[in-house]
């Protein structure tokens, strides 16, 4: 699936990301739902303190914020 | 039994190795540390090398410079939507500028908040600018958030300060991306540096592994050469021991065969398989501990199947190290022993064949004199005969040739019977003047039938009586003499004697000859056997060679020496030298005076005829020592000639003499001349009736039966015996007792002596009766031995020798094989009183 944000950033994630690597996204911010200036209104997040593999250079790149669209591929 | 091995030799060999050892295994200990070292500075290098690659590729700078250019692109997109929405009055154009400002409000935020940009907060270059930055954004947000009227009036003022936001985020980003640049040429240098270490150690690392190996490979060679001269040295060896002829037998310490040759396999009929585990003592029957541990013997080995043959042995032992081991060298020596005894055995053969042959020379020499003697005999007789004048010179030649015969029969008999060692000296004192007279005698008719001039020079005083072989030196002067004589055509022969200048003991001869000499290259041989010169010199004159043979050997046999010096037609010259000591009894021989026989006031002049050389010196000696004078006869004829020209006081006369008896001798002493009416006393062993009688009529005064003692001759001497037909000595009494009563013991001893040497000579003449002796001359001898048995007392002995007398007389024949083993059997009986060894 193709992940896009606000200004246009985009990535392709692969679906099993979520299984793989726990990744999940992120609506709310303490409890409240994230405004832009707080990188909402979504943001793609992994567990990063799992480990060094799941800092890698590919994972930040996947951890896009002020996340708008989601593009499912065939 | 083996001796412990030398426990001290093995220890101190191996302190030395481990000695030898210590460097080598330092030096191993250092290489693998400093090999290790190496690995380790590599690991640590490594692992420097891949934090600061991490150090590196760390996400910090990249995101920073990629976060703060996409901030700089967020303030443009917010001044582009800011001028863009003053130019349309929708008011969609208002909301994208409050999105604008959001997105860039957001990542401002960030910054200001982020981990990784706290080094962009905090540093002096960037620290004001960030601040400023973030100040004027905030004060931004009143305006953004009032409604789109107020927006819109504060559009130009928005786009003024969105204006301001881009140029301050790009100042921040080139004044990052300068620091970050600095920050990263700090990392590449380090990096560089780390690689120069790594690479360096790297390189000591593959410098170290190049000498390993190289050292390895030193080492590998070295291996492969050694085992190699190992290999070669030992296929040598195993090829030495394959060809060696002898069988190498190599054992373990329990006696165990462990190596086994080629040669040993032919001596002992065996397969190699079939050695294996063999004992020595089963392969060759000897027990190891009964053999020297090293040397050489000569024994008998029993192979396994049982045959036995001579062998040497070499047996050594090689201590090499732990594996003790017995080396034998075994040699088959059957063939050589075998070659030694049939060497051995031609040898004895040889020699029995000479000594067969010697003796058949001296039996066939002593079985053609017999028929010769009786062949001279006849023509001796026929001489007598009237003959005519021719036969009478046929019988001259017969003889001339019989004796010719006979002389060089006798040389043949003499060489063989010195061949077979049978050379006896008989030494005895004798008149050498009259020897000499004897011998010129003998050969005078000889020289003078040649026309040959016989000469002598002696010195003028006599030789007088010497102490020598009277026979041998007749025998060798005959030689000498003949010879020249024989060899001489025409001239003169000389003998010429003196006593030697250097010593006075020994006698120089001189043969001197005007023949035709001997040639110089015959000088060296002339005394060998059977050398005869050329028939040139003296065509007639023809002998067997053996003369000058004989010669030297008698020579020899005497002690002494013969030479000769000859040149062609000089004539020759023949020496000869010889010990002949003065007789002692010339000089000193009388025995000093005796003790225990009291002397007469009235010292009588007596004559002794005796033929019995020992008898006539005891009553000689007696006589002395009662202070009497005597003279001395040794025959009848001597004794009758005395007789006639001095008076004696009393004649002692022996009965049994050679050439004149004494019967007749007193006879003729009393038909006439000085001593004619002196009293006679007979001397005999035996006195027969018959032979009484015959004393009566010959007017013998008196008998005296022997052996004669000193009391009865001092009855005789004192005139108190009464004339009486015999007189016996005194029953019960000690012969030998009284002999040494009369002269002492040396002298006694040395006459016991005398008469035992006698008896044993004489009776091994008889012989044993395989050749029987002539029967005159047996009775002569056992008369004489009869003769000496009386003065020794010897009763049992004379007894026995008279009856063997009686005996060849009525038989008129030699003692036969019998009756001289009865004798010999007596006399070793009577032999037994003297003590002497046989």
């Amino acid at each position: 699936m193709t992940v896009s944000a606000l200004n246009d950033y985009s990535v392709a994630v692969p679906v099993s990301d979520g299984d793989d690597f726990g990744a999940m996204l992120a609506y709310h911010l303490n409890g409240a739902p994230m405004s832009v200036r707080d990188k909402g209104p979504l943001w793609l997040v992994y567990p990063y303190d799992r480990g060094r593999d799941y800092r890698s250079e590919t994972i930040l790149t996947r951890s896009v914020w002020q996340l708008d669209r989601i593009e499912v591929l065939p | 039994m083996r001796a412990p091995p030398p426990v001290s030799d093995t220890a101190r060999e191996r302190a030395r190795l481990r000695a030898a050892d210590r460097p080598r295994w330092a030096r191993r200990l250092v290489a693998v540390a400093a090999l290790a070292a190496v690995a380790v500075a590599i690991a640590v290098l490594a692992r420097s090398l891949v934090a600061k690659l991490d150090d590196l590729a760390g996400t910090d700078s990249e995101s920073v410079t990629w976060t703060l250019t996409q901030q700089e692109i967020e303030a443009q997109k917010f001044r582009v939507a800011t001028l863009a929405a003053r130019l349309s009055p929708d008011p969609q154009a208002l909301a994208e500028v409050r999105t604008a400002f959001d997105i860039y409000y957001s990542r401002h935020k960030t910054l200001m908040i982020g981990r990784n940009f706290r080094t962009l907060r905090e540093t002096d270059v960037t620290a004001d600018v960030v601040a400023n930055s973030w100040e004027k954004a905030q004060a931004l947000l009143p305006t953004i958030d009032a409604d789109d009227a107020a927006l819109r009036a504060a559009l130009p003022e928005l786009a003024r300060a969105a204006d301001e936001q881009a140029g301050l985020a790009r100042t921040i980003a080139l004044e990052t991306i300068a620091r970050l640049a600095v920050i990263s040429d700090n990392h590449r240098s380090r990096l560089r540096t780390t690689l120069s270490y790594l690479g360096l150690a790297a390189l000591v690392l593959v410098l170290m592994l190049t000498g390993v190996a190289t050292a390895l490979d030193r080492l590998y060679r070295k291996t492969r050469q050694q085992a190699h001269e190992v290999r070669v040295a030992s296929e040598r060896l195993e090829t030495i021991a394959q060809t060696s002829l002898d069988a190498i037998v190599v054992l373990d310490r329990n006696g165990e065969i462990v190596e086994f040759n080629e040669a040993a396999r032919r001596i002992f009929a065996l397969q190699r398989q079939q050695v294996a585990g063999m004992r020595f003592s089963e392969l060759t029957g000897l027990d190891l501990g009964e053999l020297p541990r090293s040397g050489r013997i000569e024994t008998r080995v029993r192979r396994p199947d049982g045959e036995v043959f001579a062998a040497e042995l070499s047996i050594s032992q090689a201590d090499a190290h732990a594996t003790a081991a017995t080396v034998v060298f075994l040699r088959n020596i059957a063939d050589r022993a075998a070659a030694e005894a049939e060497l051995l055995r031609a040898r004895d053969d040889a020699l029995a064949g000479e000594r067969a042959k010697a003796r058949f020379l001296a039996v066939m020499s002593h079985e053609m004199r017999t028929p010769l003697n009786g062949l001279l005999g006849m023509i001796e007789l026929l001489r007598a005969e009237k003959l005519g004048r021719k036969l009478r010179n046929y019988v001259g030649v017969m003889e001339a040739s019989g004796r010719i015969l006979l002389h060089h029969i006798n040389d043949v008999l003499e060489l063989s019977r010195n061949e077979a060692g049978e050379q006896h000296v008989a030494v005895t004192e004798f008149d050498l003047d009259l020897l000499i007279d004897e011998i010129l005698g003998l050969q005078l008719p000889l020289a003078e039938n040649s026309g040959l001039t016989l000469r002598l020079e002696k010195p003028a005083a006599r030789l007088g009586t010497v102490s020598g072989d009277p026979m041998r030196l007749r025998q060798i002067l005959l030689n000498l003499l003949d010879n020249a004589v024989k060899f001489t055509p025409s001239g003169e022969v000389t003998l010429a004697i003196a006593r030697n200048t250097d010593d006075v003991r020994a006698v120089d001869f001189h043969v001197t000859d005007t023949g035709p000499g001997i040639p110089a290259a015959a000088l060296d041989r002339i005394f060998d056997d059977f050398v005869t010169l050329g028939a040139s010199a003296a065509p007639t004159a023809r002998g067997t060679g053996l003369g000058l043979g004989i010669a030297r050997r008698l020579a020899m046999a005497l002690g002494g020496t013969i030479s000769v010096e000859s040149a062609e037609n000089r004539g020759s010259q023949f020496h000869l030298t010889l010990p002949l000591p003065p007789a002692s009894g010339d000089a000193d021989g009388r025995l000093a005076p005796l003790a225990g026989l009291d002397t007469v006031s009235n010292p009588l002049e007596l004559l002794v005829v005796e033929d019995n050389r020992i008898n006539r010196f005891v009553l000689r000696e007696m006589l002395i020592a009662m202070g009497h004078t005597v003279r001395e006869a040794v025959d009848g004829r001597e004794g009758v000639d005395l007789a006639r020209d001095t008076l004696f006081d009393l004649i002692f006369m022996d009965i049994s003499m050679p050439n004149l008896d004494g019967v007749t001798a007193s006879r003729l002493i009393r038909a006439g001349g000085a001593s004619a009416r002196a009293p006679i006393v007979a001397l005999t062993a035996h006195a027969f009736p018959e032979e009484l009688n015959a004393f009566r009529q010959a007017r013998i005064d008196t008998c005296l039966t022997k052996p004669v003692d000193g009391k009865t001759l001092r009855r005789i001497l004192a005139g108190t015996v009464e004339a009486a037909p015999a007189i016996s000595p005194e029953p019960g009494q000690d012969t030998l007792a009284e002999l040494r009563d009369s002269l002492g013991d040396g002298a006694t001893t040395a006459l016991v002596r005398r008469f035992v040497e006698e008896a044993d000579l004489e009776l091994a003449r008889l012989g044993d009766g395989s050749r029987p002796p002539d029967a005159e001359m047996a009775v002569a001898t056992l008369h004489r031995l009869a003769g000496s048995a009386a003065t020794f007392g010897a009763e049992g002995w004379g007894n026995a020798l008279r009856a063997e007398i009686a005996r060849c007389r009525s038989t008129n024949a030699a003692p036969q094989a019998g009756d001289l083993a009865r004798l010999a059997e007596a006399w070793q009986a009577e032999r037994q009183r003297y003590h002497f060894p046989a």
